[in-house]
């Protein structure tokens, strides 16, 4: 991969200086050699390999995008506008879409933090009573499979602001995992350490906070990571329906008005911010769950 | 005998799903006693335990503690589980602590951390206190389960099968260890119901041995172990008394659990194995 890495990096940089398409020449040497510094901190080879290779495939895919938009236009340039312009464009609407990442993260941030904050007490309480679990999941057994999008056009209604449509709409998404992950977490922790902590006659809260909630952690993130991808999905999908701002609206308003370029930009920014989330709750629940390591 | 039992049980039956477990147990055991409850698998030990504990709650009958019914967990009594005794997401210090944090309030943080120390020192994880559970072997696990159980300073320790997942020389280890620590109690010594499936384990550390019968459970032997204390091993093994009482305990679960299989090909219509 090593040489084919280096032959696409040539022809992509030919190619785009050809064309004095100087930001897709740019995105041709820069990717390369930040892949290289990359592997100088890495010594483990089967990563240092998947570096490399990744890097070739991301190359690859740009070379075919500058060939066939910039040196042999063979796509329609509206539909499928040039690396040069999506790359310039992206630079030049960073400002606005940063503020429009402000504005669906508020939204996304109030409504995860609201359904962790409900859907973890609901489930601590209900996991630990049989007869609280059996009347509560025939609801929940409905409840959990409506689709929440079908909720948005009755939210944007019922409700006074779209923040607040949207806010319940993910609410609503992003609830059941977390619920029925922390119940399960609840009945799935051993009998014996549930009769171990009820030996040391802990005081309610201590029993809740020190024994039910670490004991169902790992379920609990596990339900927790679920529904932040909900979040996402329900957040652009309502803003793409009644926002006047935020990512989702980005796209669909650029998609509006045949700005096929900047469409492309959102969404690849899109992208990046989800993976930044993504990783960042990844390292949280490594951390919580870094016990797990030591075995047990 | 002229003190009152510490604990006693009073024509004890319990029944989980419509299965009577055990039936009409009459027990008691003295201040100061270490009694075994020896038995096959099924005969209801542990829930016998449990009774006791307060995690369970009879049928019919009473458990009495100091005189007092039993009605729940209290921190008159400590007990061991064979797992899951420490919580896996706390360091064995931090375990200890949180049990202090009920059992002792009157103690300063300081002071908490000071037993956990002492306590999890005389079991021998002097340098332990840091580790997460996970981070320990099974034999160092059941040693700082029993530190937390000693720390909490309970008159009575109840011990469930608690090295029964262990290889046999870690095993007579914890066995050693504990006879110690019991022993080192002098007057104070605690009363422990210690319950095993392991013949010699119960010779070596008990008073006095309490054999389950099965179908439902009941008692079927209690037996005084009269070999001096206090104990070691190495004395025990070689010892003819030692002998004798092995033999008989081995031949009063085998009869228990030939009478267990008599009843369970009764109830499969003598259709046999």
């Amino acid at each position: 991969m090593k040489i084919l890495l280096v032959i696409e990096f040539i022809a992509l940089t030919a190619a785009a200086l050809l064309k004095h398409d100087w930001f897709a020449a740019a995105a041709g040497v820069l990717i390369p050699a930040a892949a290289l510094v990359r592997t100088l901190f890495v010594w483990d080879k089967a990563r240092r390999t998947a570096i490399v290779d990744v890097t070739a495939v991301l190359e690859g895919f740009l070379l075919v995008w500058q060939l066939v938009t910039s040196n042999w236009p063979l796509l329609d340039p509206v539909y499928f506008p040039a690396l040069e312009t999506v790359l310039r464009q992206f630079f030049s609407e960073l400002k606005d879409m940063a503020h429009g990442m402000l504005s669906s993260l508020f939204l996304l941030g109030t409504a995860y933090l609201l359904s962790l904050g409900t859907a973890i007490p609901g489930g601590l309480v209900v996991g630990s009573s049989t007869r609280l679990r059996n009347a509560v999941e025939p609801f929940s057994k409905v409840l959990s499979v409506i689709p929440p999008i079908v909720y948005i056009p009755y939210a944007i209604r019922l409700l006074p602001s779209f923040s607040a449509a949207s806010i319940f709409v993910i609410w609503s998404g992003a609830f059941w995992p977390i619920f029925a992950n922390t119940v399960a977490g609840v009945v799935n922790i051993p009998e014996t350490m549930l009769d171990s902590a009820r030996m040391l006659h802990l005081k309610r809260g201590t029993f809740i906070f020190r024994v039910l909630l670490p004991g169902a952690m790992p379920s609990i993130l596990t339900g927790a990571s679920l529904s932040l991808v909900f979040s996402f999905l329900l957040l652009t999908a309502a803003e793409l329906i009644g926002a006047t701002e935020g990512l989702g609206w980005y796209v669909k308003d650029r998609a509006d008005f045949g700005d096929y370029a900047r469409v492309i930009v959102g969404i690849i920014f899109i992208g990046l911010v989800i993976t930044a989330i993504s990783a960042g709750f990844k390292r949280i629940e490594k951390r919580i769950l870094r016990y797990k390591e030591a075995g047990q | 005998m002229n003190k009152p039992p510490l604990i006693e049980l009073r024509d004890l039956s319990f029944s989980h799903a419509g299965e009577q477990t055990l039936a009409h147990i009459d027990l008691s055991v003295a201040a100061s006693e270490f009694i075994a409850v020896i038995g096959p698998s099924g005969c209801g030990k542990s829930t016998l335990l449990r009774l006791v504990g307060g995690l369970l709650m009879p049928s019919s009958g009473e458990v009495l503690v100091g005189g007092k019914n039993v009605t729940g967990p209290g921190l008159d009594r400590a007990m061991v589980f064979q797992d899951y005794s420490l919580f896996p997401w706390s360091s064995c210090a931090d375990n200890i602590v949180l049990a202090l944090e009920q059992a002792r309030p009157e103690l300063t943080r300081a002071e908490r951390r000071q037993i956990a120390d002492d306590y999890l020192t005389m079991v021998g994880l002097a340098n332990a206190g840091r580790k997460l559970p996970g981070e320990l072997s099974g034999g160092m696990r059941q040693r700082a389960a029993i530190a937390r159980a000693l720390a909490m300073n309970s008159p009575i320790l109840l011990m469930d099968e608690p090295f029964g997942a262990l290889d046999a020389i870690t095993r007579a280890k914890q066995q050693d260890m504990l006879l110690e620590i019991w022993q080192a109690g002098g007057s104070l010594k605690k009363t422990v119901i210690f319950v095993t499936h392991d013949v010699d384990e119960a010779l070596i550390l008990a008073g006095r041995v309490i054999v389950l019968g099965v179908c439902p459970g009941h008692v079927a032997a209690d037996i005084p172990v009269d070999l001096p204390r206090p104990r070691s091993r190495a004395t025990l093994m070689a010892d003819g008394r030692f002998r004798e009482l092995r033999e008989r305990l081995m031949q009063e679960l085998n009869d228990a659990v030939e009478r267990q299989l008599a009843a369970s090909q009764e109830q499969q219509g003598g259709s046999g194995i």
